[in-house]
């Protein structure tokens, strides 16, 4: 087995497949993704300069692997939805993936947030995942996305209200949306 | 003020206690389709690669023509006169002959090849149709006889291929096991080297193990992390057949990471069964591709589609074929979707096979192919249910 494979795996595996899995989702999307990272991180381990943590060069490429699969997606439904017409009613498509049975377990404010998680843009998303379920520093979470600290601090701000408003807008309505 | 703080303090705590979810991958599973994923990557960039040169050569190619032709055209008409003289002398030879030995005999001779051509024709054709589709599993009709399970792995060391050799009723199972490496051919097969050649196994099937003497230096226990993986894989799939839990060594071994070991223990581990040929080899075999443990059979049949090139493995069950499963308590129905056209021939007993000793090893003990719209596939009834089989790829002593 390859060093630079298990050296990963046995450091940061855990980590990596929670982030992947609540930005994508979907078990086997995400078996795919971390592969897919692991492929990569094997690949330009060489060029790997030690400039920051292992542990942020490793989520940095997995930021762009998922960013890279949504893109992917976008454009795939865009041609879906040109193909179809759905352009109107599009949105009233929703996600079909069945609650994970480790989230289905939690109170009904950790199901909320699962569900509305997606409501925010990915970028938004991964700042919330990194900072919050991670653990990663506003430093750190720069790094990661390659951005400067003001813009996590403002994405972080706006994705906290974007979570905040759906969940109120859910309260009042009683339901789900 | 204190409200939205406080609904943001909320969310913030919700997201840090969002549960963890459970990855049930195995790491040598996914390290093996990492591996799997990166040749299928690099076959793919450099079959990109060679792409230019066949545009190259092309534009050589006409290159080369539009330089050639006109010199060909004014050779061509020189030949076609001195061609033309030549015709003409063979005609005057031919007349000559002809009136010396007469017509018959060519026309015999003539004749006679063109019976044999016919001939050849005819027998490669018959020889093909008439094929018999191979099995490549021990039957369980086959019960008179003990049989003793090999293994070796495939060639570049990611998959075991199980093997199976019927021995006669009358012998002791373990004087086989020990000269199992007379047997195994591993060049012609295509396949890496058995490993046991110096290894004397003691099977004691009443207490569920296996005594094993290995020599002092056994390379494949040490090399890497994927040797000893492998020589638990090798253990496992000869001797869990024989409900056996543990391999006791004679003396103490030293497995890579496993560390000096007394016992090791082997666990049964969910497989499905691909088709394995690699281009040395001169016959194919089933081989076991290891699958994530919560996997049901629906997910094993998804993945018996699955081809892996890089590692000569192919799906043992057609892309195109949309089966559904269902349980009768140890009986497995698999249906066809009857708007999709079945599997005939080889390719059919081939994922009858395959598919038999998946469900053996998903604890399964018949498999029934309701409407498979034909009676008969090779050895197989298909008008009630099947037992799955003893084995997988036979050999004998002349294999």
């Amino acid at each position: 087995m390859d060093s630079i494979f298990e050296h990963f795996y046995e450091s940061y595996h855990d980590d990596l497949y929670q982030f992947i899995f609540y930005m994508v989702k979907d078990k086997e999307t995400c078996e795919d993704l971390v592969q897919d990272v692991y492929i990569k991180v094997m690949r330009s381990y060489d060029s790997f300069k030690g400039e920051s943590s292992e542990k942020t060069w490793l989520f940095s490429i997995a930021r762009h692997i998922t960013i890279d699969y949504f893109r992917k997606q976008k454009r795939k439904r865009k041609r879906i939805l040109e193909f179809f017409d759905w352009h109107e009613k599009g949105h009233f498509i929703r996600d079909q993936h069945a609650l994970p049975e480790e989230v289905a377990v939690k109170n009904d404010m950790i199901q909320t947030v699962y569900h509305y998680l997606d409501k925010c843009s990915p970028d938004q998303k991964s700042v919330l995942l990194l900072r919050y379920m991670q653990g990663f520093s506003i430093q750190e979470t720069a790094e990661i996305l390659n951005v400067s600290i003001s813009k996590v601090k403002t994405t972080q701000h706006r994705a906290l209200k974007q979570l905040r408003r759906y969940m109120s807008a859910e309260k009042l309505e009683g339901g789900d949306t | 003020m204190k409200k939205p703080n406080s609904s943001e303090d909320r969310l913030k705590e919700a997201l840090s206690q969002m549960p963890k979810i459970h990855d049930h991958q195995d790491k040598d599973v996914l390290f093996q389709r990492i591996s799997s994923k990166r040749r299928q990557v690099q076959g793919r960039q450099k079959k990109k690669r060679v792409a230019i040169m066949p545009v190259l050569a092309s534009v050589m190619a006409l290159g080369l023509v539009l330089i050639l032709v006109p010199l060909i055209l004014n050779e061509g008409v020189l030949q076609q006169n001195a061609g033309e003289e030549k015709a003409n002398h063979a005609l005057d030879r031919a007349k000559t002959s002809k009136e010396e030995s007469g017509s018959r005999e060519t026309d015999q001779e003539s004749g006679m090849s063109k019976d044999s051509a016919e001939k050849e024709i005819t027998g490669e054709t018959y020889s093909q149709l008439d094929k018999v589709p191979e099995s490549l599993v021990i039957h369980s009709k086959d019960t008179e006889r003990p049989i003793v399970h090999g293994a070796v792995a495939d060639l570049q060391r990611q998959y075991v291929i199980p093997l199976t050799l019927v021995v006669p009723a009358a012998v002791d199972k373990n004087d086989f096991l020990n000269k199992l490496g007379q047997y195994v051919q591993e060049d012609r097969w295509g396949t890496s080297n058995y490993v046991f050649n110096n290894t004397s196994f003691q099977l004691d099937e009443t207490n569920q193990q296996v005594v094993a003497d290995f020599p002092d230096t056994f390379p494949i226990a040490e090399q890497g992390s994927n040797g000893p993986y492998m020589l638990e894989r090798l253990l496992t799939s000869m001797f869990r057949p024989y409900q056996v839990e543990k391999v006791v060594f004679t003396e103490k071994i030293t497995i890579g990471k496993i560390g000096t070991v007394k016992e090791l223990p082997l666990r049964h581990r969910k497989m499905v069964y691909k088709s394995y040929q690699s281009d040395e080899g001169n016959r194919s075999f089933l081989i076991e591709v290891p699958m994530n443990e919560q996997a049901d059979f629906t997910a094993a049949i998804t993945e018996m589609k699955k081809d892996e090139k890089g590692f000569h493995v192919s799906g043992t069950v057609p892309e195109a074929a949309d089966l559904s499963v269902t349980v009768e308590g140890e009986e497995l129905r698999i249906s066809f979707d009857t708007e999709e056209p079945v599997p005939h021939g080889q390719e059919l007993v081939t994922m009858i096979d395959a598919i038999l000793m998946t469900a053996k090893n998903f604890g399964y003990e018949q498999v029934f192919f309701p409407n498979a719209g034909q009676e008969q596939a090779g050895p197989y009834d298909l008008t009630k249910p099947i037992n799955v089989p003893r084995g997988a790829n036979p050999i004998s002593p002349s294999s």
